[in-house]
């Protein structure tokens, strides 16, 4: 029964991030309308990988909540697995998405100062994300505690799913139509709120809310 | 040197100080009301009017309809500061596609001469230099007016107001590229609008 699951769950992810990679070709941004050959195909591929790394956020949440169900059809120790290599991906996706958006407009030519505020938050997150896959991989060469880690790498990675929701939703013209609007903000309200379900439960039962 | 000697050095001195501060002083000396002082652009974009200014720039200006060999005209543009109302567009026209603004930050204006041409209108002629070349330029400028600031007393405000068509290909604004593809036009509406202030 559980592989049923397995199947299931995996489909349905791999719908939302399909419907999530649509966004761009559907709802396409007039930027992309000034742009020719390579810078172009750079911006195409920056939007791709920029909605890639937010489902990767997603789902490295789903991942690091590991609810009762998920780790009885997954497994708990596949779960921490699956989220630390999940988590190596969504930095790729992220710094990949921050390179092949920027290059195109200019390196030299940065969106700063409060009118960008999407692209400052957008940068904070990158920064974040860099840091939490950094501090993760490399914990033990850095000498850092596992509780001190922890204590971190939590807030972080949910200010992350939250900051992450708010750039998409702010930095792209695409976003502005309701189906994109409506798509992104039920996926972050779902994964909130298992986040949330799980969160009282252990505050309920009075124990940490993912042991490792 | 005997004190009855000092006085009269010290007066040539003064004389001298005060006499060539006086033949050097050129026209009146003005200051930008920078809430009242625009530069304005407007461009085609296909079908419709793109509209914009740029918001930081500084104006010396010393001008005097009675010394107009005297006066003068300089205008420093900080091009980030340009808003035509959309972040992303405005972000474009700094791109290399347009002013490149992260290697040619400034545009300056420095007039040469100042041309009465009658009916309160001078011909401003100087230098542009935009994204590193000098070109010659002309702002025709209407004073509109002089008077007494009706808000600020002891405070005179002058009016200016002058308006061009300025070719952006020309000044190596673009490359032709959007020109081409009947995007972005390249006849540019410049519209200046100044008020300045002087001490009575």
């Amino acid at each position: 029964m559980p592989a049923v699951y397995r199947v299931v769950l995996t489909a349905a992810a791999v719908i939302c991030v399909a419907a999530a990679l649509a966004i761009p070709g559907y709802y396409e941004t007039t930027t992309l309308w000034y742009k020719t050959g390579v810078d172009k195909a750079m911006l195409i591929a920056g939007q791709y990988c920029g909605l890639t790394a937010l489902m990767l956020v997603y789902l490295q949440v789903l991942l690091a909540i590991r609810g009762d169900a998920m780790s009885a059809i997954f497994g708990a120790a596949n779960l921490i697995r699956y989220h630390r290599i999940n988590g190596a991906f969504v930095a790729l996706a992220a710094v990949s998405h921050a390179l092949l958006v920027l290059v195109p407009e200019g390196i030299a030519n940065l969106p700063l100062g409060k009118k960008f505020w999407p692209e400052m938050v957008g940068a904070a997150v990158l920064f974040f994300i860099v840091l939490l896959a950094v501090s993760s991989y490399f914990r033990n060469r850095l000498h850092i505690p596992f509780a001190i880690w922890r204590a971190l790498h939590r807030p972080a990675g949910y200010g992350v799913l939250l900051l992450a929701t708010v750039h998409v939703l702010f930095v792209s013209e695409s976003f502005e139509k309701t189906g994109p609007r409506l798509l992104i903000g039920a996926l972050f309200l779902s994964v909130a709120a298992l986040w949330g379900v799980k969160h009282y439960r252990s505050v309920r039962n009075n124990k940490p809310s993912s042991p490792q | 040197m005997k004190t009855k000697h000092l006085v009269p050095l010290l007066i040539l001195f003064l004389s001298i100080v005060l006499g060539a501060s006086t033949l050097f002083a050129g026209a009146r000396s003005w200051e930008l009301d920078k809430a009242h002082g625009n530069i304005y652009f407007s461009v085609d974009h296909i079908f419709s009017k793109i509209r914009g200014k740029f918001e930081d720039f500084t104006l010396a200006l010393n001008f005097d309809p009675a010394d107009l060999a005297g006066s003068s005209f300089l205008f420093t543009i900080e091009v980030e500061s340009i808003n035509t109302g959309i972040p992303k567009r405005d972000k474009h026209l700094l791109s290399e596609d347009f002013f490149d603004a992260a290697k040619f930050p400034q545009i300056v204006f420095e007039s040469t001469s100042i041309t009465d041409a009658g009916d309160s209108l001078y011909e401003v002629a100087g230098t542009l230099t935009i994204k590193g070349k000098t070109y010659d330029l002309t702002l025709p400028f209407k004073l509109e007016g002089v008077k007494e600031h009706p808000a600020k007393k002891g405070t005179e405000v002058a009016g200016f107001n002058g308006s061009i068509m300025f070719d952006r290909l020309a000044h190596g604004v673009g490359n032709g590229k959007f020109y081409e593809m009947g995007i972005v036009g390249k006849d540019v509406d410049i519209f200046v609008s100044l008020e300045v202030l002087a001490e009575q």
